[in-house]
């Protein structure tokens, strides 16, 4: 026994040593960063090549910020400039914690990073400013600040460093010296922007039957509708039994309704429409107010009121409304992407148009969700300029016209102006919509905390849905919440 | 006579019910992996149109979709290739080791064996997400992001805590007479345990050895954040059939698909060692 | 069976080391590093921002709305999947371990569910179980002319439902270690027994449950434990939603961490994580202890 003790002692030895030697360990490290991933990163020689790279390394999202073609475009990228360019994609679903764990352990191993707009407040000492850069630019004609769509760029791109929930000034072009003049940085250029759009079965609209009966039931011609009361009205229409077993089987439209940040997006499009935000400019939660109670009991309504949409929409996020849309079973669809039909659907034939608005003193107030992707240099990264470089073409005005193969949703007027030329009206049709709907998007709230304030009116929100609690209650207690919650991020 | 009859009929009867259950229980069992399957045949539109088809001529384009892609970093041949060897390795260090604790703790008095027994439990009821963080700056300082040892460590630790406390569990089931009654006869404490009672638990090893191997094949979260480009493995890449544009309903059953069948191919082959007759007779 | 070997002190002792090395190497750590950031508000993607706020994250904690809730519906999920888990389990394994003509082919087929990915599991399920285009309202509907409920999307059906998809994946895990213990089990007993004249389900009391008793208190342990952290299946099907009717510790915990990023808070939450599940399994611990022969 005696000899089992001393054993015990000795076991305890060693794990107290092992203990003590990892701390010791994770100790030093931590103050000096190690030589030997230094020595890797910065395996230039001395000769001078320091701005230019063997390999530039991206951290980039799959299919939702259109990999495809950036991949394409990093080829061209690699060829032409003789740096080996390396794209990891990443799922949307957890590209967030990927990021963010790389930039928190200051990773020197990706030079670019995709970043969605979101994220940008909690991460933004963690990314490299391109003003400097850009104001040093040795190929402008790549460049051309002026040519990105102004309301994408100073969402996605343009913060205050220290200030990052501050607007930056408003601007129809690009005006570099006044940001800059503003105390603003550009921290990433916008590649791919995400705007709320619908698509509709044009089949049923240019049905001449539908028409006249339409005509008949509204006292309007059957058309693209402007306003959210037009739109629920087509809803209403189209939501029918079209084979006669008594089951409906066609329905107005879709919503996403699920406990998600899909539904988030979805609410604040409403809100937006009805006049209303999450925060007013002092970062006070007034989704509560009229205007708020107005959009959820609308947005509400077509789901338990009216009817209009299929019967799961509780459980939607984009998937499944692209899904659903996809089988036939709705008129119109909401989405962040030009849905499309199954082949099946006999005569099925596809159309866009930009999100209704309602109406406010004679004019039509939309703000359909949106949100872009940038591309920003981490702070880490040991080629810098090259990395800059690298966002900067492929962010370039003839790049992003090679972008319109692959259906990205191009971030620059003239790549628009280059939509129109398109052999496939299909095509032609989206990119003109998601271009008319970028200049009304509404952006996100710029807070650090993000994440918690969209979880807390999700849950309002559902709440709401799911019949818990009344609209006006449902959000009073969700903006209660997103009080304490901005309390607590010290804002 | 006519007793011994009817008592023999209704033991065939009752036997017939009990495999009809089987087969019912069965058929819940494996529905959704075998709609899984059959999904992963069919052609994009064929997957979800309602009705649901049920004949249908078997393409492999999901399959071929799968192999054909071209960034390293999801190229499913690779990816499957990092996940049999994190996932073997790492279930066969912890059984291995997993069963040299299980036994000493099963069989020797230890001081405060129940403590270490216990602690090695805890470190299974802490949430993963809460290690990640720290395992994260562990292995950059260590330098061994996107190394396979950067995986198969973590995985080996998760699941030890199992094994140590399954096998226990299984050592203590065996009587203690059976490998004392050995090495009276000449055996040695180690040899006893090696040849009497390991096959005697095969089973059990065999079961555990299995959910190990599922667990690490399976694990998604360490192994997302863990690898970059050179040790990816096949769940991290599941992920991105579910897209704004839509699930990738053929992509998905097809990479699933391909994902279950090692493990069912492991568990067929260990599948001997979970039937008795073969391990009881070295015994008796 | 007192020996005072020396061998075999240092052996029992030898046999723990390559389980220590690698456990104390891959936990201490984490331990450490959670336990001191719980005492600060430090977030790691601001490492050098922070400041010690002594108890702050755990009063925080007990106070949060959301992670009350959200305890309670982990209780009620553990009890439910777990309890259902095991009976279903045992009968089971029962009914698989006669003798049946291709008995092995379908006992590895049954272990089909908690081999496919959680992620396909998770998203198998939100598809058969979505109330538009999934297979089971289409079949209610067209065989029985019910119109089946929205399964994920109401306040009361969400939590069974994802109940019973537990049940689904993680049943196998009981049936196979109990199988695995049946089949380790020696047959005297039993063969006397039945000589004795004892019925089937006296021998399956008195004789079979209670040789297995280790393993099924272990097998219960590991689901009760594995089942407070359940996270992909849920968080696929209704990622805690409708309202905060299925939000789980564990996706609180992960949400806290990875969306949040509030590190420091996240190790508090995940501290009392640690002490509730000690304190619930700590009777099964205890009652394995005692009844384990020694």
């Amino acid at each position: 026994m005696k000899k089992g003790q001393f054993n015990v002692k000795k076991l305890k030895m060693v794990l107290m040593i092992s203990l003590s030697m990892l701390i010791l360990l994770t100790a030093c490290s931590n103050n000096s960063p190690e030589p030997a991933s230094e020595a890797a990163g910065n395996n230039q020689s001395a000769a001078g090549a320091a701005d230019k790279p063997e390999e530039l390394k991206v951290l980039y999202a799959t299919v939702e910020a259109g990999s495809e073609a950036i991949i394409d475009a990093a080829k061209a990228y690699e060829q032409q400039s003789g740096i080996k360019i390396s794209v990891d994609t990443f799922p949307y679903n957890n590209l967030q914690e990927k990021v963010f764990s790389e930039l928190a352990q200051k990773s020197d191993y990706y030079d670019l990073i995709a970043i969605d707009t979101p994220w940008v407040p909690k991460i933004i000492q963690h990314i490299e400013p391109m003003t400097s850069y850009i104001q040093n630019t040795k190929s402008p004609e790549l460049l051309q600040l002026d040519d990105f769509i102004a309301k994408a760029f100073l969402d996605t791109s343009v913060f205050k460093a220290d200030a990052p929930q501050q607007n930056p000034p408003q601007m129809d072009t690009i005006d570099l010296d006044k940001i800059v003049s503003e105390g603003f940085d550009i921290w990433s250029l916008p590649i791919q922007s995400n705007v709320l759009t619908v698509s509709y079965r044009k089949d049923l609209f240019n049905n001449e039957e539908n028409k006249a009966q339409f005509q008949q039931q509204y006292n309007r011609e059957l058309a693209v509708p402007q306003t959210l009361d037009e739109y629920l009205d087509i809803a209403k229409f189209f939501t029918r039994d079209t084979d006669g077993d008594g089951k409906i089987d066609l329905y107005g439209t879709t919503l996403m309704g699920k406990k998600h940040e899909a539904n988030f997006v979805d609410f604040k499009s409403f809100l937006s429409d009805f006049g209303g935000s999450i925060f007013d400019d002092n970062l006070v939660p007034v989704f509560n107010n009229e205007a708020g109670v107005k959009a959820l009991e609308t947005y509400g309504s077509w789901v338990s009121e009216h009817k209009v949409t299929p019967p799961g929409v509780l459980t939607y996020t984009w998937d499944e409304v692209a899904t659903v849309f996809g089988s036939g079973q709705v008129a119109m669809g909401m989405n962040y992407h030009d849905m499309k039909l199954d082949p099946k659907v006999e005569g099925g034939d596809t159309g866009y148009f930009v999100f209704p608005g309602v109406e406010n003193g004679g004019e039509i107030v939309r703000g359909p969700h949106f949100g872009s992707w940038g591309i920003g240099i981490s702070k880490y990264s040991n080629n810098k300029q090259a990395a800059y470089e690298l966002a900067e073409a492929l962010t370039s005005p003839d790049v992003q016209k090679g972008y319109l193969n692959f259906k990205q949703h191009v971030t620059r007027n003239s790549a628009y102006v280059a939509a129109e030329a398109l052999p496939d009206a299909l095509s032609k049709e989206y990119y003109q919509v998601l271009g008319e709907s970028l200049k009304v998007g509404v952006g996100r709230p710029r807070i650090t905390n993000y994440d918690q304030v969209s979880e807390a009116v999700q849950i309002a929100v559902s709440e709401y849905l799911s019949g818990k609690k009344d609209a006006k209650q449902a959000l009073d207690d969700g903006a209660k919440q997103v009080q304490s919650l901005m309390e607590q991020a010290g804002y | 006579m006519m007793g011994i009859m009817n008592l023999r009929m209704r033991r065939f009867l009752w036997n017939r019910m009990l495999d009809v259950l089987t087969y019912m229980i069965l058929l819940v069992a494996i529905f959704p992996v075998g709609w899984m399957v059959l999904t992963s045949l069919k052609t994009s539109w064929d997957a979800q149109s309602l009705p649901p088809v049920w004949l249908f001529v078997p393409t492999f384009e999901n399959y071929q979709a799968l192999f054909s892609s071209g960034s390293t970093s999801s190229n499913f041949g690779g990816l499957l290739w990092n996940s049999v060897v994190v996932s073997f390795v790492s279930t066969v260090l912890s059984i291995v080791f997993g069963a040299l604790a299980a036994y000493s703790l099963s069989r020797f008095r230890l001081k405060r064996g129940k403590d270490i027994a216990i602690w090695i439990l805890s470190t299974r009821m802490f949430p993963p997400a809460a290690t990640l963080v720290p395992v994260f700056m562990m292995m950059s300082w260590f330098d061994l992001i996107d190394t396979y040892a950067a995986l198969i460590i973590p995985y080996t630790a998760f699941n030890l805590s199992f094994v140590v406390w399954m096998l226990k569990g299984f050592f203590d089931d065996i009587p203690v007479d059976l490998e004392e009654s050995a090495m009276i006869d000449g055996c040695s404490r180690m040899s006893a345990f090696v040849r009497i009672i390991l096959p005697l638990i095969a089973p059990g090893l065999a079961a555990t050895a299995i959910i190990c191997l599922m667990f690490s094949w399976n694990e998604f979260m360490f192994a997302l954040v863990l690898s970059r480009n050179e040790v990816v493995t096949a769940p991290v890449i599941a992920n991105q059939f579910i897209t704004m544009y839509g699930v990738q309903w053929g992509e998905l059953t097809a990479a699933s698909t391909l994902m279950t069948a090692p493990v069912l191919i492991f568990a067929i082959l260990v599948r001997n060692h979970m039937i008795k007759g073969l391990t009881m007779g070295s015994v008796k | 069976m007192k020996e005072n070997n020396p061998n075999k002190d240092r052996l029992k002792y030898l046999l723990f080391v390559p389980t220590m090395v690698i456990l104390v190497s891959m936990t201490i750590v984490p331990f450490v590093f959670s336990l001191l950031t719980s005492l600060t508000n430090y977030k790691a993607t601001e490492p050098d921002n922070w400041r010690f706020i002594g108890l702050d994250n755990f009063t925080r904690a007990l106070m949060d709305k959301d992670i009350q809730s959200s305890f309670v519906n982990t209780l009620v999920y553990v009890a439910g999947a777990v309890s259902l888990e095991f009976v279903l389990g045992i009968l089971i394994a029962l009914l698989l371990n006669r003798k049946m003509r291709g008995i092995t082919v379908i006992r590895m087929l049954l272990l089909l569910p908690m081999m496919a990915t959680p992620v396909a599991v998770g998203l198998m399920w939100r598809w058969l179980l979505n109330t538009d285009f999934g297979i089971i309202n289409y079949y209610l509907s067209a065989w029985f002319e019910i119109t089946g409920p929205n399964w994920l999307g109401e306040y009361a059906l969400a939590m069974p439902v994802v109940i019973l998809v537990d049940v689904w994946q993680w049943t196998p895990f009981v049936v196979l270690s109990l199988l695995a213990g049946l089949q380790s089990l020696s047959d005297d007993p039993i063969e006397a027994a039945s000589m004795d004249g004892a019925s089937s389900w006296q021998m399956f009391w008195n004789i079979t449950l209670p040789q297995l008793k280790s393993i099924i208190l272990v097998v219960l342990l590991i689901r009760i434990i594995d089942a407070f952290k359940s996270f992909d299946v849920v968080w696929t099907l209704t990622n805690g939603g409708p309202g905060v009717s299925t939000e789980l510790l564990s996706l609180r915990v992960y949400r806290v961490a990875f969306k949040f990023w509030e590190t420091g808070y996240a190790s508090a939450i995940s501290w009392l994580f640690l002490i509730i599940v000690m304190l619930i399994t700590s009777q099964f611990i205890r009652f394995l202890y005692k009844e384990t022969p020694k």
